[in-house]
């Protein structure tokens, strides 16, 4: 926390509505930290947002049962991923600790055909390099496709995904 | 009419495309295979110099001009870019400059392709739509 005799000293990098006192042709007066730092409108909506989603987590049983609804739909994920292993590279893995975002490759096909196919499934993923074009380059890709989930995604969404996958795979190969 | 050559081989693409009605797999399918039949691209074109920009995939383009008509050759890594583009050729390759400049690129709309691609994947169409513009205008 900055000392408050201190606060004279800082000046904001946008100015606007709400954040001065006075101005004048010579010279502007800023209004007291954090006014002075907070010009136009405050970010009403991501407070808002912010808020209902903590009610939202408080709600469905706090933030350890989402983690354990995420376990749940990452091993289920992977489980049917690893049973199509002998077409895909799957570039992450079980054991690293991670958020529920898989990257994998249908082998020898480039992502952006199927994510294509994908997307006409109704399945959005993301392909293309997820700027680590270092990376992408070490591994000696173009890119790949990158399936993320949520606690709000179903197991019956993955079984989709993964038919989807499987229609995609014919139609490349 | 310098039109009618690029509007007739739109035509008989539309024709084609009319069979598969609302089953995009099928269309899919025939853009596909379509990017097979493409001639194969010396790999010493496959540079940057030729390389469309604002694909997601990778797709070279090269044109020759020869009495105002152009020449094109074209691959990418992917293959329903490469179906698409060979589509395109379809309807440009060995037309004159000013029938390519004419020619306002309406079978994307009209065989509804646009629909079916998310709007990052698109940018890649319109950018290989401008790429064969550019060679025509080109001297």
């Amino acid at each position: 926390m900055l000392k408050k005799k201190y606060h004279s000293y800082l000046y904001p990098l946008s100015s606007g509505g709400g954040a001065i006192i006075d101005v004048d042709i010579h010279k502007t007066e800023f209004a007291d930290v954090p006014l002075r730092l907070e010009a136009g409108t405050p970010n009403i909506e991501a407070v808002i947002g912010l808020a209902d989603a903590i009610h939202f987590i408080n709600k469905n049983g706090g933030i350890h049962q989402f983690y354990l609804l995420e376990e749940h739909l990452k091993n289920y994920l992977y489980q049917r991923l690893f049973e199509l292993q002998d077409q895909l590279d799957i570039y992450t893995t079980l054991q690293s600790p991670s958020v529920l975002v898989i990257s994998f490759n249908v082998k020898n096909q480039h992502p952006f055909d199927v994510g294509t196919l994908l997307n006409n499934y109704g399945i959005a993923v993301r392909t293309g390099h997820h700027c680590t074009q270092p990376l992408m380059k070490y591994l000696k890709i173009q890119g790949t496709v990158r399936v993320s989930l949520a606690a709000y995604n179903t197991i019956e969404e993955i079984d989709r995904f993964i038919q989807a996958l499987h229609k995609a795979i014919k139609m490349l190969l | 009419m310098s039109q009618n050559k690029i509007l007739q081989i739109e035509k008989e693409l539309l024709d084609e495309f009319e069979l598969f009605g609302d089953d995009w797999e099928a269309k899919y399918n025939y853009i596909i295979e379509l990017g097979k039949t493409l001639p194969t691209m010396p790999n010493q074109y496959k540079t940057d110099d030729y390389l469309i920009k604002g694909c997601q995939s990778r797709v070279w383009l090269k044109a020759d001009k020869e009495n105002n008509v152009l020449h094109f050759m074209a691959d990418s890594d992917a293959l329903i870019p490469k179906g698409i583009i060979a589509l395109l050729l379809k309807l440009v390759n060995h037309q004159s400059a000013d029938e390519i400049l004419n020619y306002d690129f309406g079978i994307i709309n009209k065989i509804g392709l646009q629909q079916h691609l998310s709007p990052t994947r698109a940018n890649g169409l319109v950018s290989m739509i401008n790429s064969i513009k550019q060679y025509a205008k080109a001297k």
